[in-house]
């Protein structure tokens, strides 16, 4: 049984959302400035006391946190690049919160920022894996394999389309009402029925768009943020499983399941306890798994659990309440903060305008990236609560 | 000269050209470990399973079972886009790992059992290919131009020799739109006479029909049947490398323009397993077959960024009025145009007709200075 840990004295504050776009004529750094710039803004934290630095990005290189540093004019003695992609979020925090609490630095930024690719061939360097084996067969991006996943989820557990496409049509809805969001038209079930096929039994409405944006947040002392008068969460547990067993000849689950009981015991509450679930959305049938995986329902039986309940931000379970990466669009590596900084939103009340889970006080971000051939190989989850300074 | 037309991704880390170096034999190879047994894919330099180094390239079971299934209708390559939808499966192999590959029809859903095909794409890299057990249609999913002889204009050369004449009436029966015979200088019947060593004369068949051409098949040769250094007369070895090298130059010069122009063709070189090896009782000929493979796989190279397939045919002894002085066993020369067509419907680079082809290129491969050495010996007195 993995020892209990400890996140106490830290907290997480000022959530950043920058500059989401469908196009743009800027290159990463000018979102990763763009994010540095707003939380200096809004802490009064000057560029000398941010002395850690967290960074995930694709499309930097051949750049990377060091680069960023001379970019900006930066001074840190804790640095790390993330590959995650879609898992980073949770996992920047887990590993600042330990920095901070280990005296390696005492202000950490966390970014997550990228750009859209544009024009074809625009995986080709993604892994080795997928430049053999993935692209040379059509599959210019992961919405085949995606799809394969989803093919066998729907026939090995009964799930349906419309199983689908109620979560897509609910995190439209809660996007609808989120300022940031690219895409704010919400969506019918009947218009996702008919949608654009784009790789059997995908269509387009299941897929994120690529967009432009940055995303970011603060790891401090609690004592650091109540004398600056800041908003923050705390975390209660956190995982992360990088799991290259290929378990099932298909994914038909992510890896943080094999760390659950220890997750909730860390957290000292369970699923019932939980008010929200940010859960990274790049497919419909990834949102499903990290619910099995999270021990909100047994696995394959998400679409029946997701059939009784409401899924919007008002209703009984709250799924990606500012809609996800599929109202907000994907900013390549910063999509795998999405769910962290409107986490943070909801429990500090700082919601932009967008809807309101009612009395939230626990929340869970789930995180789930780096397709590097047939399956997502990364995956992360932390449960926040409500902190204070208001 | 106009653009190259659109060609799947090249883009192959140098594991992957291992497994389309098998695919341009028609073989499925992956490595295996030696220490645990795994079979490796994705393709790997160490053992997915106990890190070990030891991998060795062998034959893969050709089967497996299909797991899951998708119909990819956009796509980012824009090579595909003509070909959409694009039926893409994940199947288990019976070796072990997972592939991605291509399904040609007839696959059925998840859980049926499907042959495996290591083909190689338009760009001459392998690509998977899961076909139905029993598919016997050569499984081209991706609709290759260059692999397809029904409604082709093929022209033959050497159409009067031996293997010639069964060439032409294998691609007539194959449903070739036309066969146009080219002999040596004497012609006679259907056969038009050229002097493929004359390259105003060669220029001037190639002005007449080149445009129509999809399939160029060399086969015109010369053998001696001497020694290099000591034969009867010293023009012979000359006469070797103006048939054999500089008249397939000549050929494939005046013909490859229109090719590259339409951005697909089919050039069959007949060549011989002693391209490869010397046999020094005909020296001078297989020299002179060496420098057609050499200047093949120049070809090739030049080729391939133009949609344009080199072939190169390693056939053993053949049962002609050439090789009459050579012992049996021999391939009759039907089998020998059999294979012909065959490597153009699997689409391979290279093929090795025949036991005596199979086991010298198989033993080339184990240590070529081995196969010299028993060439040698060959010698007769």
């Amino acid at each position: 049984m993995a020892k209990v840990r400890d996140y106490s004295g830290v907290v997480l504050t000022t959530p950043v959302t920058y500059g989401y776009a469908r196009t743009t004529e800027h290159e990463v750094p000018w979102y990763i400035g763009g994010v540095l710039e707003e939380m200096m803004h809004r802490t009064g934290i000057t560029k000398d006391q941010i002395d850690g630095f967290i960074l995930a990005s694709y499309r930097l290189a051949p750049d990377h946190s060091a680069s960023m540093v001379e970019y900006f004019g930066l001074s840190t003695r804790f640095m790390i690049d993330l590959p995650f992609g879609g898992a980073s979020g949770v996992i920047a925090a887990r590993r600042a919160i330990r920095a901070v609490q280990n005296g390696d630095a005492e202000v950490v930024a966390c970014v997550g920022a990228d750009v859209a690719p544009t024009g074809f061939g625009i995986g080709a360097n993604f892994s080795r894996f997928s430049r053999d084996h993935v692209y040379p067969y059509g599959a210019g991006g992961p919405n085949a394999v995606f799809a394969m996943i989803t093919q066998n989820y729907m026939r090995k557990f009964g799930a349906s389309r419309e199983d689908f496409g109620r979560i897509c049509v609910a995190q439209r809805k809660n996007g609808a009402a989120f300022p940031l969001a690219v895409m704010r038209t919400p969506i019918s079930m009947q218009e996702y029925m008919s949608a654009r096929p784009i790789s059997d039994p995908l269509v387009l409405l299941d897929c994120v768009m690529r967009v432009n944006g940055g995303e970011g947040f603060l790891v401090m002392t609690e004592d650091r943020a109540r004398s600056r008068g800041l908003p923050f969460v705390s975390v209660a547990a956190t995982m992360e499983r990088h799991d290259g067993t290929m378990a099932t000849p298909v994914q038909e689950a992510v890896g943080v399941n094999a760390a659950r009981d220890a997750f909730y015991e860390e957290a000292s509450l369970g699923p019932q306890d939980i008010d929200f679930v940010q859960a990274y959305d790049d497919y419909p049938v990834i949102v499903m798994l990290q619910l099995e995986a999270l021990g909100f329902c047994k696995p394959g039986e998400a679409a029946r659990f997701l059939r009784e309940r409401e899924l919007t931000t008002e209703g009984d379970f709250p799924l990606n309440t500012n809609g996800g990466m599929l109202a907000m669009g994907q900013a390549g590596a910063a999509g795998g903060f999405v769910g962290m900084t409107e986490a943070m939103r909801q429990l500090t009340g700082e919601t932009l305008g967008g809807s309101v889970v009612p009395r939230a006080r626990a929340g869970i971000v789930s995180c789930y990236g780096t397709v590097n051939y047939d399956r997502g190989l990364c995956s992360s989850a932390a449960v926040l609560k409500k902190g204070g300074t208001k | 000269m106009n653009r190259p037309p659109m060609l799947p991704p090249k883009a192959r880390g140098p594991l992957a050209r291992r497994l389309s170096a098998a695919a341009a034999r028609g073989a499925f190879e992956l490595p295996f470990c030696e220490a645990c047994g795994s079979a490796q894919y994705p393709l790997r330099e160490r053992c997915w399973r106990c890190c070990s180094g030891k991998l060795v390239w062998r034959s893969a079971s050709p089967m497996g079972t299909l797991l899951s299934q998708t119909a990819i209708r956009h796509s980012n390559e824009p090579y595909f886009q003509k070909f959409r939808p694009v039926a893409l499966g994940s199947v288990q192999l019976d070796d072990g790992p997972v592939a991605l590959m291509l399904l040609a029809k007839g696959c059925g859903l998840a859980g049926s059992r499907v042959r495996i095909l290591n083909q190689l794409d338009r760009a001459g890299e392998a690509v998977l290919v899961a076909a139905a057990p029993d598919n016997e249609d050569g499984a081209n999913v991706m609709a290759d131009p260059n692999r397809e002889i029904a409604g082709k204009v093929v022209l033959v050369t050497g159409a009067n020799g031996g293997i010639g004449r069964e060439l032409v009436a294998a691609f007539r029966t194959a449903g070739a739109a036309e066969v146009i015979e080219i002999g040596g200088p004497s012609g006679g019947g259907t056969v038009q006479p050229l002097d493929i060593t004359d390259p105003a004369a060669v220029d001037a068949l190639a002005v007449q029909v080149a445009d129509r051409i999809d399939i160029l098949v060399n086969n015109a040769g010369y053998n001696a049947n001497a020694g290099a250094l000591f034969p009867a007369d010293g023009h012979l070895a000359r006469r070797e490398m103006d048939v054999n090298y500089f008249g397939l130059l000549n050929m494939m010069q005046a013909f490859v323009p229109a090719m590259r122009e339409r951005g697909q063709g089919v050039i069959v070189n007949v060549l011989s397993i002693l391209s490869l090896v010397n046999l020094p009782a005909t020296g001078s000929y297989c020299a002179s077959k060496a420098a057609a493979w050499s200047l093949t796989q120049a070809a090739r190279g030049e080729l391939a960024p133009w949609g344009v397939r080199v072939c190169g045919i390693l056939p053993g002894a053949v049962d002609t009025r050439m090789s009459a002085t050579i012992p049996p066993p021999k391939l009759a020369p039907r089998q020998l145009a059999n294979a012909v067509l065959k490597a153009i419907r699997d689409g391979v680079e290279d093929a090795y007709p025949g036991a005596m082809a199979e086991r010298i290129f198989a033993s080339m491969r184990e240590d070529a200075k081995t196969v010299e050495k028993e060439m040698s010996a060959r010698l007769p007195g």
